[in-house]
């Protein structure tokens, strides 16, 4: 065999796939800030311009200024129709007074999908949704326990919108792991510190607020967060972890500052390497760039008096905590 | 959004060629996609009961490889190859359990109870082969990745074993005039350290 599968290629292949099956048609795209949606956004526009309209429902619990990028990256650099929904007022009211984890999360996920939904039924005559579902979420698995499977994970679909809104699938990366769709976004031109982001989960900051969620301890966590990020990328160590996040943590502390004593909140650092997401190491740091850290986060970010590191492996740990 | 039948996602274009993996259920059998598209080979993955129809509904592979899996083909009714990924005249590479369904289904033997091979081992390499051609040498012995209870005791006609382990005596056997190649090892694991180039010698066998 040839060896004729390069991004290159597929770029322009997708790009005419595209424009065949959508026509003058147009197309919604929502936008996360991932790897992902970004990638099947720009390719989309390669090929059909201003038919597509991306939707960013900024739920307020992104990762700090992650929105305003994203906006400034689309509108910006691409100049590709974007409406910038800020519903982080809806998003943090009705999480007001929420402490379980499955609550939090099916709180989040119809609340998503109904403010997507509303803003996909303003943009007139679409006919199409936008999807970066990946090769992984469609490869059939064998089952031994009677008969062929069929078993499709629905985790990219948002919500039984296209039922809902009779709008066809549009889903450029249908073919691709991961790793090749890392490959298109470079060859698409898009950033670096976009196309090797780490993986964030939907509900986003949310899950990682153990206990109930505020506006400030947000702000608190996406301060920390950023610092710890920070570092990491000053290391050289952003690309060899396959995500690194910190937790803010149920816990108050004792800390003595200048002369004053503290009590204040137990902020978590965690760190995985992994090929897959399916089992996972803790990153060992050096000991020294943890206390810098430590000491950075403390002296800038008001409500933290402490901070551990979570050295747990999954299993029997998960990435997240909870 | 499950589909009913089968469809390759990829085969109503001629932009590239393609490669079928036909899945027997192992916990890796991504990994063997991963690899051959790291070396620039499109290929999908298919489970075993649908590569047919998959076949059939035009996806024209130009290589094949069979996956390793669970089950024991010395069990009644264990999954089997369908015919017609033999009918194709096409390269195929057969990994562990992939490797003792071929042989079942070529008129060898397979038998269980042997004692089982977890893990490392190494492969000692007997003969030349365009499998593993410019890197792994005569006489020498490489890590590779087993994991399996079973094992081929009797080759079909036309095979010749060209390496061997201390629990794989057919750790490596090929067909080369019918272009089979089977090994009772992992090559797509990263354990085994040159373990895609012999995927890679297989595609590259196939006429373009």
């Amino acid at each position: 065999m040839k060896g004729d599968w390069t991004m290159a290629a597929l770029r322009a292949e997708q790009v005419a796939k595209i424009r065949a099956q959508v026509g003058t048609g147009r197309v919604i795209c929502g936008l996360s800030g991932g790897v992902d949606s970004s990638v099947a956004a720009v390719l989309i526009h390669e090929a059909i311009g201003d038919q597509l309209t991306c939707v960013l429902v900024d739920t307020g619990l992104m990762r700090a200024n992650e929105a305003d990028e994203v906006v400034s990256l689309f509108r910006g650099h691409y100049n590709i129709p974007l409406v910038h929904v800020d519903a982080s007022k809806t998003f943090l009211d009705g999480l007001a007074g929420v402490t379980d984890p499955e609550t939090k999360r099916k709180f989040i996920g119809k609340t998503f999908i109904d403010i997507f939904e509303a803003e996909a039924r303003k943009v007139e005559g679409a006919q199409f949704l936008a999807q970066g579902t990946l090769y992984p979420d469609v490869i059939e698995s064998v089952s031994f326990d009677g008969g062929p499977s069929v078993t499709i994970k629905s985790h990219h679909n948002v919500g039984g919108l296209p039922e809902k809104m009779n709008l066809k699938l549009v889903e450029p990366l249908r073919e691709l792991f991961k790793d090749e769709v890392r490959a298109l976004g470079r060859e698409l031109g898009l950033p670096e510190t976009l196309v090797g982001r780490h993986p964030f989960p939907g509900p986003g900051l949310a899950i990682r607020i153990p206990g109930e969620i505020t506006p400030e301890r947000v702000a608190v966590l996406q301060k920390a967060d950023a610092i710890y990020l920070d570092e990491i990328r000053k290391a050289g160590l952003y690309d060899k972890i396959w995500q690194a996040f910190a937790v803010l943590l149920p816990v108050r502390s004792v800390g003595v500052m200048g002369d004053a004593r503290t009590y204040e909140s137990v902020l978590a650092l965690r760190a995985v390497t992994s090929t897959d997401g399916m089992t996972a190491d803790f990153y060992q740091f050096d000991m020294n760039f943890l206390g810098r850290c430590a000491t950075r986060i403390i002296n800038e970010v008001k409500g933290v008096s402490r901070v551990v590191y979570d050295v747990t492996s999954k299993p029997p740990g998960t990435i997240e905590w909870e | 959004m499950a589909s009913a039948t089968p469809t390759p996602l990829n085969y109503d274009s001629n932009a590239h060629e393609r490669a079928l993996i036909i899945d027997f259920g192992s916990q890796v059998t991504q990994l063997i996609a991963r690899r051959l598209r790291e070396m620039g080979v499109y290929c999908e993955v298919h489970p075993y009961n649908r590569a047919e129809a998959v076949i059939k509904a035009g996806f024209n592979p130009k290589a094949i490889i069979f996956s390793g899996g669970p089950d024991s083909v010395t069990r009644d009714k264990s999954p089997r190859a369908p015919q017609i990924a033999f009918d194709l005249k096409v390269p195929i590479l057969s990994i562990c359990y992939g490797q003792q369904t071929m042989a079942v289904q070529l008129g060898g033997e397979v038998e269980g109870g042997h004692a089982a091979e977890f893990g490392r081992a190494d492969v000692e390499i007997r003969e030349a082969s365009p499998l593993f051609e410019g890197f792994w040498e005569v006489g020498k012995r490489y890590p590779v990745w087993m994991s399996h209870g079973d094992r081929v005791t009797r080759l079909p006609d036309g095979f010749k074993v060209i390496g061997t382990s201390e629990n794989a005596p057919f750790a490596i056997a090929v067909d080369e005039s019918r272009r089979y190649y089977t090994t009772m090892f992992h090559p797509e694991v990263v354990h085994t350290p040159d373990g895609a180039k012999p995927s890679r010698t297989s595609s590259r066998r196939s006429p373009a």
